[in-house]
């Protein structure tokens, strides 16, 4: 069931579904569990790209709790991600998947990357190269420049929606410094 | 020519029981296992960071656990 009140968790919600929008008009999953809420693409939802080249397929899994705000009021607390993207519909052939899952792996804490590749060292699938914590306007912005995936809206207006939505949940957010990754 | 203004992505919200789908059609694609076999695993502990974290997709199988799971009848009660 939705939230009964459309406060800080149905904004965080909407910030998140206009920034995925710039790619795709797939609808996102939501749930709740008492002060916790999870939206999610499952299974992957497909994303076009330019100059004809494959389609991707787009993994998306956020989870947030409802927080009492200092101000008064509410604010949401993100509690994890995982962004992942793939070759191949219904999670087949996966490419790189960034992850944020403290309370699933509690030995595994900090906010990491794995990329699907092989090296003179072997298989690099389950390294975990460590990141900052990764939104997803920096997954969208890496997904456009270096995968070409096509966007919903000219590029300036994309820029503008990314910006405008990553400076809204940093504005918020408990850790100081920032700036776009990509 | 893209529009100069997207259309906000919907979002259907959905129940635990309808979660729980998501759950068992993710195990079957990414584990080869039914999500009543995966919750079952998770709740005796067998599967650790090394599981969970140790193929693309399955970590998320953990998330929807929680969040599928049914809550017991003192947290139902509340104060």
């Amino acid at each position: 069931m939705p939230p009964r009140s459309a406060d800080a968790d149905t904004n965080f919600a909407l910030y998140f579904r206009e920034s995925l929008s710039v790619i795709t008009n797939a609808f996102l999953i939501a749930s709740i569990e008492g002060d916790r809420r999870i939206l999610l693409y499952d299974p992957p939802v497909r994303v076009t790209r330019k100059h004809g080249a494959l389609p991707l397929y787009l993994s998306i899994t956020q989870t947030y709790r409802v927080v009492a705000a200092q101000a008064g009021g509410t604010r949401a607390k993100s509690t994890g991600y995982t962004y992942g993207l793939y070759a191949q519909p219904d999670n087949q052939e996966p490419i790189l998947e960034f992850h944020w899952h403290p309370e699933s792996t509690p030995r595994l804490r900090w906010p990491h990357l794995h990329v699907i590749a092989n090296s003179a060292d072997g298989q690099l699938d389950r390294v975990h190269f460590p990141t900052a914590r990764i939104c997803v306007e920096d997954f969208i912005r890496l997904l456009i420049r270096d995968f070409d995936v096509e966007t919903r809206v000219p590029h300036d207006k994309c820029k503008q929606i990314l910006t405008k939505n990553k400076a809204a949940f940093v504005e918020k957010a408990n850790w100081l410094f920032w700036e776009n990754l990509i | 020519m893209p529009k100069t203004q997207p259309k906000v992505v919907g979002i259907k919200w959905v129940s635990k029981h309808q979660l729980r789908k998501v759950l068992d059609a993710r195990a079957q694609r990414v584990l080869g296992m039914s999500g009543e076999k995966f919750v079952e695993s998770m709740n005796k502990g067998t599967l650790g960071a090394k599981a969970l974290d140790g193929k693309a997709g399955t970590v998320e199988l953990a998330t929807l656990c929680f969040f599928t799971r049914e809550r017991s009848a003192s947290s139902k009660r509340g104060r």
